[in-house]
């Protein structure tokens, strides 16, 4: 095993250790140990996943973007730092970890099986080389992370929701941040999910011009994007124009999500690079 | 050392009967001065609330002095013969005087189970017999162990958690949905005595805007001044309910006070922010469909108490894993008192056999004559032998004694018969009682 995959093995232990302890620590219902057994392994994993990437850069003198591998492992680095700076004056252990993490874990468990390219595409070569691509690639990555988490608060708001609604309470009521927050949280991230959007789209089509354009035109990856983008304005346009609040909003987001993901998804089954 | 406690708490003892044996704190210091003679009774704490008043006592007699001073004293002091509160009154021996004290200050003998205020009044009473001189090394040792358990129990089982009363449910149900409730307003419509409460609780978790709205717009008056709150006419109720967060319908009559057409209308002009209907009012006088609106959460009293039975419920399962956290910390306390008592009987007695055998070393060195260093090492080394040989069974058998409990209810004291075996052996102290030298 040589060390790049050591760290990334590394990595999926410290967030797996993490993990284990955020549900131990619910299923007891205190935290009986500190928060030190969830933020240790999670940074510490966090530190060799930042090193992988950084390494995997190095070696190639571009952006981590290519293989299956590079594009799960800064994924699931995006999703976790967006999700920290999220939870930056929250509880470190409250339940929304407990929808982050395994997602997170699965990304980097799938970049540590799949394997990397060894030798490089030719006819990226020119596109990879290009600066404005790194920012590309981030405000992209950033926009996942927050769209992610919209749908993740949104879909514990519907949960809470429903539970209140049904007065029979549980697990959701002794541990789910308040509707208010959960709001709030997909509130947030929608629009930062949104900006980063609107960013990565405007690097992206200063990448194409300069790219050549042939290559590009009429790629189905360039349209969608703008459907998604249409698709978050209308989103962002209702929440803030017209109050779209709640059951409705949070149901919204989570379709919204699960379809660009599926075709996003789908997208780059079919050979395109996100 | 005995440890002793004598009390009575809601279940025991009646309220008229409670307040005439409770202590003022101005009295305590007097009162702990009294009890604790420095004969029968060497420590003393006195924890008098409102649920329970419970002497806690360390003797070196029997158990029976002890608690014969203890009740000739609570007679003595609040002027009642033992007759009219003897039947109230419970008392616990060692260890089930110290387990009795770890589960009231972890709230497990509460009337409302694990509530806190319990752990601060014990405290309070701590400090007041520390102040007054009548606390030494067992309760020294005692009473901290009861804070930390009772910490254990707060932190490693649920037992205090989760809301037991109608108005707490609703606050906390409201937390659950606003979250932070200083900026959210309060619409109360009618103004029973329930909703006073429910209001009280609201105000006193950071509410700071309430509105009111009653049939009779005196009483309503009334309220909002005692309150200061905002009085709104019955006829405005659309746009009362639009400008509330959470609502408290507490009206009489047996018709719909608050209907469907209200609450979908201003749900519509508050843009479908959350609202949460509290119909505390017996029959209902919210709409039941209501509740069926998206983003409008209506619970009636029904809901609420329901609520309050499973949290109780939760609880008491809680309270479950608190009794073994105690069982343990009772264990091993009397392990720890043991020890304290038991560890300066043994030091003294090995101390005693080494005095005689080095003694009769110096009595008989001069016919030894002069000694090599070796063969002095070799005379210690043969004494140390003899003396461990000799005194491993009776020290092992008294690390028994103590590790099964030291005496039998009907014994005089097993320790102070050790102590009589060592004192009857020195010539050099005055013969004992037993001795047979005594006149």
């Amino acid at each position: 095993m040589d060390r790049a995959d050591l760290l990334l093995l590394g990595t999926t232990i410290g967030y797996a250790l993490a993990l284990l302890h955020l549900i131990v620590s619910l299923w007891l219902g205190r935290m009986r140990f500190g928060r030190w057994p969830f933020a240790l392994p999670l940074i510490g994993g966090l530190g060799a996943h930042t090193i992988w990437l950084v390494r995997a850069a190095m070696r190639f003198g571009h952006v981590p973007i290519i293989s299956t591998q590079e594009v799960f492992a800064l994924l699931a680095w995006a999703i976790l730092v967006y999700y920290l700076f999220v939870q930056r004056k929250r509880r470190w252990t409250d339940v929304l970890g407990l929808f982050v993490l395994p997602i997170v874990l699965l990304f980097v468990l799938v970049a540590l099986v799949s394997t990397g390219f060894k030798l490089l595409p030719q006819e990226l070569e020119d596109l990879l080389r290009m600066p404005a691509l790194p920012l590309h690639i981030g405000f992209m990555m950033l926009a996942y992370a927050g769209f992610l988490l919209a749908f993740l608060a949104a879909l514990m708001y519907l949960l809470q929701e429903r539970e209140l609604k049904r007065k029979r309470f549980g697990f959701i009521y002794r541990y789910f941040p308040s509707l208010s927050t959960c709001e709030t949280i997909g509130h947030r991230s929608l629009l930062f999910g949104f900006l980063m959007l609107t960013f990565g789209i405007g690097t992206g089509i200063i990448l194409l011009r300069r790219s050549d354009p042939v290559f590009w035109r009429g790629d189905p990856i360039i349209v969608l994007a703008l459907i998604t983008w249409l698709f978050y304005l209308i989103v962002v346009h209702y929440r803030l124009a017209a109050g779209w609040r709640g059951r409705r909003a949070a149901l919204l987001l989570i379709v919204g999500f699960l379809a660009t993901a599926a075709v996003f998804t789908s997208a780059r089954l079919f050979g395109h690079i996100l | 050392m005995t440890i002793v406690l004598v009390g009575m708490n809601h279940r025991t003892a009646p309220v008229e009967v409670r307040e005439r044996l409770a202590f003022a704190d101005a009295e305590l210091p007097e009162a702990l001065r009294q009890l604790v003679d420095g004969t029968t009774i060497t420590e003393g704490l006195i924890l008098s609330t409102c649920n329970r008043v419970e002497v806690l006592a360390v003797t070196p007699l029997s158990e029976r002095a002890a608690l014969e001073r203890i009740r000739a004293f609570l007679s003595q002091r609040h002027q009642m013969p033992p007759g009219e509160y003897a039947a109230s009154l419970y008392h616990y021996v060692d260890r089930e005087a110290v387990r009795h004290l770890f589960r009231v200050t972890a709230g497990l003998d509460s009337m409302v189970l694990g509530e806190p205020q319990i752990f601060g009044q014990v405290k309070e009473a701590y400090a007041q017999a520390a102040a007054a001189g009548t606390v030494g090394k067992t309760l020294h040792l005692l009473l901290p162990r009861a804070f930390s358990i009772a910490k254990r129990v707060r932190t490693e089982t649920a037992v205090g958690t989760m809301a037991v009363s109608v108005s707490s449910v609703a606050v906390e149900l409201a937390r659950k949905i606003f979250e932070d409730l200083r900026e959210r307003t309060v619409l109360l419509i009618g103004a029973g005595k329930m909703a006073e409460l429910a209001v009280r609780h609201l105000l006193a978790s950071g509410v700071r805007h309430l509105l009111i709205c009653n049939r009779t717009r005196e009483r309503a008056e009334q309220l909002a001044a005692h309150f200061g709150a905002e009085v709104l006419s019955f006829e405005a109720l659309t746009s009362a309910i639009a400008r509330a967060d959470i609502l408290i319908c507490s009206v009489g009559g047996t018709e719909y006070v608050v209907r469907r057409e209200h609450v979908a209308a201003a749900m519509l002009a508050r843009r479908h922010r959350p609202l949460f209907l509290i119909d505390i009012s017996v029959p209902r006088t919210v709409e039941p469909s209501v509740g069926q609106l998206a983003n409008v959460f209506l619970y009636d009293i029904d809901d609420l108490e329901q609520i309050v039975r499973a949290h109780l419920e939760h609880r008491r399962s809680e309270a479950a894993r608190a009794e073994v956290i105690v069982d343990q910390a009772v264990e091993t306390f009397m392990k720890a008192l043991r020890s304290l008592e038991i560890g300066p009987v043994i030091a003294a007695f090995r101390r005693r056999l080494e005095e005689i055998a080095y003694g009769e070393l110096e009595r008989h060195r001069r016919y030894l004559g002069a000694l090599t260093p070796e063969q002095e090492r070799a005379l210690h080394h043969l004494l140390d032998g003899i003396i461990n040989k000799l005194a491993h069974p009776a020290i092992a058998r008294l690390h028994q004694a103590a590790r099964e409990g030291l005496r039998h209810p009907e014994d005089v004291s097993f320790l102070e018969l050790w102590r009589d075996v060592l004192e009857a052996r020195d010539p050099s102290r005055p013969a004992s009682r037993h001795s047979r030298s005594s006149p």
